[in-house]
């Protein structure tokens, strides 16, 4: 057979130039509207899956977000104000119980009924209430004690008198006991306090003297440096002795010193109530433990998250082999199958990373009002929160992106025959 | 930079599968030139430990401006010198030539920009994107082609127009609001979008009735002697056939034979067609 076929033919075929300086051009690209117009139709045609898919970013998403508030508002509470004065390393019961009573006013931003609330509470066997007593009655005048008292309301039969005795009373029987206990420890501790507290302290002694032996064996102690110190504040003097009755209780003493951590909390102290402290604490206690736990669940729903998406992601591969094979014979290099498959799930990670925010901070709020009442609310990390925020959305779309990458990649590398060869 | 092809490639058949004369094949050919090329290509496939050829060396030259059908029974390579001729597949022997562009020497990204400026596809399956309008399914290899979103539009309604989608417009419908037939039409539009010289149609009626299929036979027909596209189609439909130049048949990985439409009216009619026997078990892929 002959035809007019010579071999030169396509060599000269200008059509071939054209061609071949079409194919060998730069790379062109859909333009990043169309592209987010195809990843949006892709997810609003598989709807189902989509949807299935956002709920996991959004609840992963979610957890992370509330447990970063979560921490973000312990770490509010616990440190509302700045760190206590006095050498804490030795002491830190000490320490911040007089740092915390360094404030004067106490008596006077109590509410009428706080100050009853307080004098009822003198009923209750609990180490903080007695504590914020205490660090009131520190705080106050005799003559006020008794204003207090009647304002209190006619309700309240204890004697003022009687109240601080009483708190003294109990305070002396327990140092008795911790001396009788363990008297090598007194001399410790002692070391540990300046000398113009001792002072006071033995001064206060002096004042109100007791029957108890225990105060005359401190009067005995601190009279070594009786004479060298100025005066102290009552206050810091009588709070002193209250601790000094407390540190018997380990428990007890962590107690004070995470209610006392600052003095905002120390003024407020009073009102917080017994649930609030002991949150704050196991709180805090999470919170500086590092709280592996979780860290750990976290890690697992950002990872169960992850392979979620992973998964719709191929399964929306498998269903699209044909579509793919098609845009690939459409012209579609590699490089826009996989753009267009990160898009798509970028798209949910965008979308699920906001709605699990806005979850996340409905869970948050939720929380700090039942675990910590007004106060969580009045220490919301809402400031803290747009850091949380920031870093939610950064993970969500990371995780989103990287559990696509492969799905992509496959996608993106199969011939377009084998893609159209399957049936549907 | 990409090389022409610089190798004399034979793209002659054997004169034993041709069917007549064979100087009424070489006149059929005289002034033609040759678009694709197919030199001596040979296709193995591995399943578990058993080679599989499915083209036995096949060489055939195809014609700018000629309707060429390839038939042939399931599993004769049918699909897979289809799949050849339009860059899908590489061969594991010979050559394959597109407008004097040898495709086993581009990348993919070319292969894929060869296929997006140069081969226009319709499938049985009509393969439009599901997610899109008609307008966006026609539009898209335009865009991918690196056309304006608008300009990319336009032609696009005007390509609809033409394969009559027009009136009453279908533009804003996406696949599954328009029949096999609607659907099909949308494929050529879309077939059309970069001015192709060569459309690959394979088995585009197998999906439709007697009556639609007519109607894209007699659209595409249109088109290749109104455009002067080189229309190459794997069918088995009989009409498909008489309105062809040529038609070649496979069987076993080889040409079994090449016809020419005057030889294919005289021996066998419009009615029966020479891969007949096997026809019905032509599988629909």
């Amino acid at each position: 057979m002959q035809h007019g076929t010579q071999p030169g033919n396509a060599a000269v075929d200008p059509q071939t130039q054209t061609l071949l300086d079409q194919i060998g051009g730069r790379q062109s690209a859909l333009p990043r509207r169309t592209l987010i117009a195809m990843a949006m139709g892709g997810l609003r045609v598989r709807l189902m899956r989509s949807v299935v898919t956002l709920i996991s970013v959004i609840l992963a998403i979610g957890f992370l977000f509330y447990m970063g508030m979560a921490s973000k508002l312990v770490s509010n509470l616990a440190h509302a104000t700045q760190p206590p004065q006095f050498p804490v390393e030795k002491q830190p019961a000490l320490a911040a119980a007089v740092n915390a009573l360094a404030t004067k006013d106490l008596a006077s931003q109590l509410t009428q009924s706080q100050k009853y609330q307080l004098v009822e509470g003198l009923d209750v066997p609990n180490p903080a209430w007695a504590l914020a007593w205490s660090a009131l009655l520190a705080s106050l005048t005799e003559s006020q004690i008794v204003e207090l008292h009647a304002a209190a309301g006619p309700a309240s039969s204890v004697d003022p008198g009687t109240i601080t005795n009483a708190i003294r009373h109990q305070h002396a029987v327990d140092l008795h006991n911790r001396l009788q206990n363990d008297p090598g420890t007194w001399p410790q501790i002692l070391d540990q306090i300046p000398t113009d507290i001792k002072t006071d302290l033995v001064r206060a002694s002096a004042a109100r003297p007791t029957d108890h032996e225990i105060h005359l064996r401190l009067a005995e102690l601190f009279a070594q440096d009786v004479g060298r110190i100025p005066s102290l504040p009552d206050a810091k003097l009588r709070a002193l002795q209250l601790l000094l009755g407390w540190t018997r209780h380990d428990d007890h003493t962590r107690l004070m010193l995470e209610a006392l951590k600052s003095e905002q909390l120390a003024r407020e102290g009073i009102a917080i109530d017994r649930l609030l402290r002991t949150n704050l604490i196991s709180a805090s206690e999470q919170l500086e433990s590092g709280n592996p736990m979780d860290r750990w669940l976290t890690l697992m729903a950002l990872l169960t998250c992850a392979v979620g998406i992973t998964n719709a992601m191929l399964m929306s591969v498998t269903e699209r082999f044909r579509e793919i094979g098609t845009m690939k014979c459409l012209g579609a290099q590699d490089r826009l199958v996989v753009q267009l498959f990160l898009i798509e799930s970028g798209l949910l990670g965008v979308v699920g990373s906001a709605a699990g925010i806005v979850l996340g901070i409905a869970v948050a709020l939720t929380a700090a009002a039942l675990q910590f009442g007004g106060y969580g609310m009045q220490y919301f990390p809402w400031l803290g929160g747009l850091t949380v925020t920031g870093w939610s959305i950064v993970a969500g779309v990371l995780i989103s992106v990287f559990g696509a990458v492969y799905p992509a990649r496959v996608a993106a590398r199969m011939n377009p025959v084998d893609a159209l060869r399957i049936d549907e | 930079m990409i090389q022409q092809a610089q190798l004399p490639l034979q793209g002659q058949a054997d004169p034993e599968v041709l069917a007549g004369e064979p100087a009424e094949h070489a006149r059929y050919a005289k002034g033609k030139r040759v678009i694709v090329r197919v030199h001596e290509v040979q296709r193995l496939y591995r399943i578990e430990d058993e080679v599989v050829r499915a083209l036995a060396g096949v060489t055939l030259d195809i014609y700018a401006g000629e309707y060429l059908s390839i038939m042939g029974p399931s599993g004769s390579g049918k699909s897979t010198l289809f799949n050849m001729i339009g860059g899908l597949d590489s061969p594991t022997e010979g050559d394959v030539t597109v407008q004097g562009i040898r495709i086993a020497e581009l990348s993919r990204d070319q292969q894929a920009r060869l296929r997006n400026r140069c081969l226009g596809y319709i499938f049985q399956a009509y393969n439009l994107v599901p997610v899109m309008t008609a307008t966006e399914n026609v539009a898209l290899p335009m865009l991918l082609g690196g056309m304006d979103i608008s300009d990319a539009h336009d032609k696009a309604r005007q390509l609809l127009d033409a394969v009559g989608l027009g009136d009453p417009p279908r533009y804003d419908h996406r696949p599954d609001q328009l029949s096999g037939g609607q659907q099909q039409r949308v494929a050529i539009a879309r077939s059309l979008a970069n001015d192709p010289p060569i459309i690959l149609a394979d088995e585009p009626t197998g999906n439709l009735d007697t009556k639609t299929g007519e109607e894209i036979i007699d659209r595409l027909s249109q088109l290749s002697r109104d455009r002067g596209v080189t229309i190459i189609s794997a069918t088995h439909d009989h009409k498909m056939l008489s309105v062809s130049d040529r038609v070649v048949t496979i069987r076993d990985g080889l040409i079994n034979k090449i016809e020419l439409r005057s030889q294919l009216d005289i021996h066998v009619g419009s009615i029966h067609g020479p891969g007949d026997q096997s026809s019905g078990a032509e599988s629909p892929a």
